[in-house]
């Protein structure tokens, strides 16, 4: 099967190491494991038979980038087939929000943005937030947003749930906006909003009740009944792994070996993220 | 008596590989000077294998498919859930328990310089949770 991966954190050694270091890998993303050098990342790809990745910066101003708009702008650059470049903002401290995004989008060449309210620490609610909103619709930029479980307890699970996105969708209804992690666990309000919106996507990246295996077969066709999936929800669904926080290959296996149809697996490994990209 | 220690990185192309380092581990020790004593080859990650056989293709895979199939992949696992330590999801024990079965070490005796291997033997350091850079350790003691 054709494999697009959307939710890919590089968080490569060439990139942790001249962004601050494992300390600032560690106070951002809580992660402590030894970063790997971008080869493996690209073997990973290869692995499970992804064809392109989007790789995700993350802008914690005024704590720092990791990886900075620049960094995933490099990254892109050095291998243009294989990478999508997607930015971060953040509306806390944003002035200029059309400036911002000229600079990423036209000077950089980066497609869509990402956002975390959570590690960010932002109202994703606000007005200030709205007036980003606003700004990525009137471009046509996709937005792929943080919801769910945020395991570390330094940050806010409350800019987490789910369901204040329905009004940012039903005010920006040309804006994509990407849910990740299906907003696990509140992933009935995720849901809620995926189908009551056309432009509300469910991300499954990364695994939360067990092996990658059994957190998607319990999130797809037991939290969520597979008639629900299958019927309701075959056009929602995005595949992301949330890479390093879980091998590519491990995900993509969980996907192709889940007891769903295949045309509804090709739709979320392939077909459902080219529509967020803008490309279908 | 002499002493010698070198790390060796190797990055690993697939999630499951065997792949064969006699040839650094003969470089080592011919840098080393060491002619009479012993040469112990030891993985530091506790999801690979170190281990001795012989370097044929066929073998290579069936060595892998053998503990694919004595270690399942899905299982319920005490081991996958979310790992505090790491900040992430632990989910792969079957590969902890390929590099148990395989262990991660082995130790050659040197004699006139040379690793007395036999004429079919090959060290190879065992991939079960790749594509990863590794590290080898090489160490090395005698005369």
């Amino acid at each position: 099967m054709r494999v697009i991966d959307l939710h890919v954190h590089p968080l490569v050694k060439e990139v942790v190491v001249k962004g601050g270091g494992l300390s600032l890998q560690e106070e951002l993303f809580e992660l402590r494991t030894a970063p790997q050098p971008l080869e493996t990342l690209l073997s990973q790809l290869d692995e499970a038979g992804v064809e392109r990745a989007v790789l995700l910066a993350l802008d914690c101003s005024p704590k720092g980038a990791l990886p900075g708009n620049e960094e995933v702008a490099s990254l892109v650059k050095k291998h243009p087939g294989r990478f999508v470049g997607f930015g971060s903002l953040n509306p806390r401290s944003l002035r200029d929000p059309a400036a911002s995004l000229r600079e990423l989008i036209d000077g950089l060449g980066l497609k869509g943005i990402k956002l975390n309210p959570a590690i960010q620490d932002f109202d994703p609610f606000s007005e200030n937030s709205m007036s980003l909103y606003r700004e990525l619709e009137r471009l046509g930029v996709p937005l792929l947003v943080h919801t769910g479980m945020c395991w570390s307890p330094k940050h806010r699970i409350g800019y987490c749930r789910p369901l204040g996105w329905d009004s940012v969708a039903r005010r920006f209804p040309k804006l994509r906006i990407v849910l990740a992690h299906a907003g696990w666990p509140w992933v009935w309000d995720a849901v809620v909003v995926a189908l009551r919106n056309e432009n509300v996507f469910l991300d499954v990246s990364n695994t939360f009740t067990g092996s990658p295996a059994e957190h998607l077969s319990y999130l797809l066709t037991e939290l969520i009944p597979r008639r629900v999936t299958e019927r309701f929800l075959y056009k929602k669904l995005v595949f992301g792994s949330d890479y390093p926080r879980i091998e590519i290959p491990k995900m993509v296996r969980a996907v192709e070996g889940l007891n769903l149809r295949e045309e509804v697996k090709e739709a979320i490994l392939y077909r459902n993220p080219l529509k967020v990209l803008g490309e279908d | 008596m002499k002493t010698r220690f070198r790390e060796v990185k190797v990055v690993t192309k697939r999630e499951r590989e065997l792949v064969n380092i006699t040839k650094e581990v003969k470089e080592f020790v011919k840098a080393s000077g060491v002619r009479e004593g012993l040469v112990l080859v030891f993985s530091k990650h506790t999801t690979t294998g170190v281990f001795i056989n012989e370097n044929e293709e066929g073998l290579e895979k069936d060595v892998v498919n053998y503990l694919n199939d004595i270690v399942k992949d899905e299982g319920d696992y005490y081991h996958h859930h979310y790992f505090y330590k790491d900040g992430r999801m632990a989910v792969n024990a079957w590969a902890h328990l390929r590099s148990i079965l395989v262990g991660l070490s082995v130790a050659i005796p040197l004699r006139g310089g040379e690793l007395q291997l036999g004429s079919r033997e090959n060290i190879y350091l065992a991939e079960f949770d790749g594509p990863k850079e590794r590290t080898v350790i090489l160490a090395v003691m005698g005369e």
